[in-house]
């Protein structure tokens, strides 16, 4: 075992340290209503913890730390649409769904309005936005995800220009 | 689209949402890793209690019915319970660790998924051929009144059975439409690959 007890409790103190709000976030993301979401943000540090037990740094702590975080934020989706099952969607669905603003809105009610696109997104799909918005370069999605970088590219040109369509954002071009 | 409103910029007005700053202490993690591991040994125990008595009672069936054709009953239903405990305990264990990709997580998960929505198709059989078996005796053992009580009991084992397999095939209908799209979502390559 890598990193037992003190190793793995200083281990898990640096990923809250630096990762602590990014989590935070992502549950936002995964999860509406605020009770459920603090259970999933308990579950993903539950995870993150007992993963660090195995943690050998053949990748990034944050590659690792996503992964973790998204991949149990997703068993909470698909456990989620099992008792209630919800219709998710792909990012160029949702650009069909969404009509864009007319007016460019505030701050608050971007995010809003943000988070309502982020909670119709299929897990992939809703991984690449958040990572992207979380500012995490497109090698580092691609180790995350599991996908080409190519192909990260490609998925990455695809959501700019459908964030630009729904929020009339342009400094991100 | 025009408007002197500046154009938000999302990835600072995501990094700067308000958070609570949610830091779970030690004492906590490792009450709610015993309180997990609790859960899941409560879970094991219950499904394995489950399977025991009622194989247990499928045993007795076995042993002390008079007729034939209700012992060959209980014992393919003793050992559909029991495969089906051994393969939804193989199969919640089964999966990938939460630090594996992504794209190779969700599938290892949507796989489970569709494992568990599958009914295996000779326990279709089985089921069926049970209730055809049963019909006819249940004709003549209520000769005055054949439709009374045995017969609607057994044509509604079947009308659950043929509900609850459209329910399965619905779901895995569900799943595999997942499973599809998550593989169009990962062979999407852009020109320069």
């Amino acid at each position: 075992v890598p990193n037992s007890g003190a190793d793995r409790n200083d281990l898990y103190q640096e990923v809250t340290a630096a990762y602590g709000r990014a989590m935070e976030r992502l549950a936002r993301a995964y999860e509406a209503d605020p009770d459920r979401r603090q259970d999933l943000l308990q579950e993903i540090h539950l995870e993150v913890w007992k993963s660090l037990e195995v943690y050998e740094a053949r990748c990034a702590l944050r590659t690792w730390v996503y992964r973790v975080a998204h991949n149990t934020a997703a068993k909470h989706v698909i456990r989620r649409c099992r008792t209630k099952p919800e219709v998710l969607v792909s990012l160029e669905e949702v650009s069909q769904l969404k009509h864009k603003q007319d007016e460019v809105a505030g701050g608050k009610e971007v995010v809003r309005q943000l988070m309502e696109v982020i909670h119709l997104l299929k897990p992939p799909d809703r991984q690449l936005m958040l990572l992207y918005l979380e500012g995490v370069d497109t090698e580092s999605i691609a180790e995350i995800i599991g996908l080409s970088p190519g192909n990260v590219r490609t998925k990455i040109h695809r959501l700019k220009t459908i964030l630009a369509r729904q929020f009339h954002q342009g400094a991100i071009l | 689209m025009s408007s002197g409103v500046p154009e938000p910029d999302l990835k600072e007005l995501w990094q700067n949402l308000e958070t609570e700053r949610t830091i779970v202490s030690e004492e906590q993690l490792q009450l709610k890793a015993m309180g997990f591991l609790r859960k899941n040994r409560r879970d094991l125990i219950a499904r394995l209690a489950f399977a025991i008595l009622a194989s247990t009672f499928g045993g007795f069936v076995v042993v002390t019915a008079r007729l034939t054709t209700v012992r060959i009953a209980a014992a393919v239903v003793m050992t559909m319970v029991l495969i089906n405990a051994i393969r939804n305990l193989y199969l919640s264990y089964r999966g990938k660790e939460t630090w594996t990709s992504c794209v190779e997580f969700y599938r290892s998960e949507l796989q489970k998924q569709r494992a568990f929505a599958a009914l295996p198709v000779w326990q279709i059989i089985a089921a069926f051929l049970i209730i055809a078996w049963l019909i006819p005796g249940a004709l003549r053992r209520n000769n005055a009144d054949p439709l009374g009580i045995v017969l609607p009991a057994v044509l509604f084992a079947a009308a659950g059975l043929i509900v609850l397999m459209a329910v399965r095939k619905f779901q895995a209908r569900n799943v595999q439409a997942d499973i599809e799209a998550l593989n169009s979502f990962e062979a999407e390559n852009s020109p320069k690959d």
